[in-house]
């Protein structure tokens, strides 16, 4: 005994989906960049003001990347610009010293954003 | 019991560990010998009012939640000293709940930390790493 199922229009609404994920990622990764840019600023003006760290707020630099599943984000001081290498000390301190800087307030006050956006730009790709 | 903000409820939470030397903010030096005590131990900085920033409390309206950064610096003679201490004090705050008269808190969370570094701006070098816990709270 043998049975047959036509999957077909399974098939086809994987090339759907398969299809709108990519399209997903896209729109994905421009809600992030603009996130991370935000985060940038904040991360800027709160570095901004300290005496002796007068560059360290031009360090900081943000850059996206898109792989087959994901969308990544990474912000923060670019060691090889000027004072870029306080970063470790203004925002973790030493072991005299803590830290002078709150790493990620910015990135606790877009986060959610982001996430929001995020996922209505997915919806909006796939349905 | 119960302490008056965040930053007081985590010190309440590894002082209760004798196994734990704390200090609150900034290491004592020893006046008659002008030297640090001894290592390893963890130092706690806290935001100034205890609690942190205020935010916006999306349900209230109001800017009532606390949003507050606590950072605990491992200081020890050598690596293995600084992991004992920070897995100590990892296994005592990570997901407690602290208690803050007046306030609810939400579980403390791990925001951030750096490894085990080299501080070589001290004499003798010593090495430490640090954490830096997420402390939330609104109104009770």
């Amino acid at each position: 005994m043998s049975s047959e199922m036509d999957v077909s229009e399974l098939r086809k609404l994987e090339v759907d989906l398969g299809a709108g994920a990519v399209a997903a990622l896209e729109d994905v990764r421009k809600v992030v960049q603009v996130g991370a840019l935000k985060i940038k600023r904040g991360m800027q003006s709160d570095a901004t003001g300290h005496r002796h760290a007068a560059a360290f707020p031009s360090s900081i630099t943000y850059d996206t990347k898109i792989g087959a599943t994901y969308v990544e984000a990474e912000i923060g001081p670019d060691k090889g610009r000027t004072q870029g290498a306080l970063g470790n000390l203004l925002y973790f301190g030493s072991s005299k010293n803590g830290p002078v800087i709150d790493l990620t307030r910015p990135l606790r006050e877009e986060a959610p954003i982001v996430a929001d956006f995020a996922a209505q730009a997915a919806a909006r790709a796939l349905l | 019991m119960s302490s008056p903000d965040a930053t007081a409820a985590v010190l309440a939470l590894l002082t209760a560990d004798a196994n734990v030397k704390v200090y609150d903010g900034e290491v004592p030096v020893d006046p008659a010998t002008g030297r640090l005590p001894a290592r390893p131990y963890v130092v706690v900085y806290g935001p100034p009012d205890g609690d942190g920033a205020r935010s916006l409390d999306s349900l209230a309206g109001g800017s009532n939640r606390a949003d507050g950064v606590v950072t605990t610096t491992y200081v020890g003679d050598s690596a293995e000293a600084v992991r004992i201490v920070a897995k100590r004090v990892r296994g005592l705050l990570l997901d407690r709940t602290p208690a803050v008269t007046g306030r609810t808190s939400f579980p403390i969370r791990h925001d951030s930390g750096q490894n085990v570094t080299r501080d070589d701006d001290v004499q003798p070098p010593v090495l430490f790493a640090v954490d830096r816990w997420l402390c939330q709270s609104v109104p009770a």
